[in-house]
């Protein structure tokens, strides 16, 4: 596996400081201050601007509807009960500096924030009528993170296809009943 | 008509939603957000290209989620050609 500045990573079969990919080429403070600095900027804070700035034009629609992308690994009882992704894993080893493995932390973070803020838009727009949901189109081979779609089918991500199929039938209104929840293809993502 | 707009929609899983609504039967005005209009143009000929019938259209919307002013002015641009959005894709997003 290389990373766009051609470092090779080292990978351990055990888990341990999950990290962010510019973590890798920034180690230390600069890194992961950029890390969780950008991941809150684009995934939190630019999508609430969005949001907030187009409310007067949804308002116009006769049925509006507000998704936000989230991540399965955004959901707090799933990561709490151990169930993180392939790359975490079990509990990391004991001691300090703990081996670095990919772990996207400050990614999935960020993505519990926005099921935070969709929380706060249900709310809202709820007397308006506006149907607000996160939409969690699963483990999915596109280019995130900069890796390749090709390593992230190896580490079992499926056709990104589904994930707008899904998408789209949201949109077409077939998951109205879940509105202001957590929703994936084959039900409601717990928090 | 039922207008969708969807950031970071010229690739990836906003690709992919683009598609599913272009593939599908309803007409959909389907706005495509971008940082890059280039790039959305590239990807709205592909999509050209691998759906050659749609009942729906898309266009190609420049927005930086994080530049204020992107925002205003895609803002301006969507109300005054379309009035109204029915349906916004909070996709845009990164893993840095």
């Amino acid at each position: 596996m290389k990373l766009k500045n051609g470092a090779i990573p080292r990978i351990h079969s055990f888990t341990g400081a999950a990290f962010d990919p510019i973590m890798l080429s920034k180690p230390g403070p600069k890194g992961i201050r950029e890390a969780w600095d950008r991941a809150y900027s684009v995934n939190v804070a630019s999508t609430q601007v969005v949001t907030h700035q187009f409310i007067p034009l949804l308002l116009k629609s006769a049925n509006p509807r507000v998704l936000f992308v989230t991540s399965g690994l955004s959901s707090l009882a799933t990561c709490s009960a151990g169930h993180t992704s392939s790359t975490i894993g079990a509990s990391p080893f004991k001691g300090w500096p703990k081996p670095n493995t990919p772990g996207f932390v400050a990614y999935y973070s960020s993505k519990t924030a926005l099921n935070m803020m969709m929380l706060n838009w249900k709310r809202l727009l709820e007397p308006d009528g506006v149907k607000v949901f996160c939409v969690s189109p699963g483990f999915l081979a596109t280019n995130l993170g900069g890796v390749g779609p090709e390593l992230l089918k190896k580490a079992g991500a499926t056709d990104p296809a589904d994930g707008g199929s899904f998408i789209r039938r949201v949109v077409e209104g077939n998951r109205d009943e879940d509105v202001g929840r957590v929703i994936n293809k084959d039900g409601v993502q717990p928090w | 008509m039922h207008i969708v707009l969807v950031t970071g929609g010229n690739t990836g899983i906003g690709y992919e939603t683009i598609k599913a609504l272009y593939a599908s039967s309803h007409a959909y005005t389907i706005l495509m957000g971008s940082r890059s209009v280039i790039r959305a143009e590239e990807a709205i000929e592909k999509l050209h290209n691998e759906l050659t019938q749609s009942a729906s259209e898309v266009s190609a919307l420049q927005i930086d989620i994080e530049d204020d002013l992107s925002i205003e002015t895609a803002f301006e641009q969507v109300e005054v050609k379309w009035g109204r959005v029915d349906t916004l894709i909070n996709n845009a997003g990164m893993l840095l």
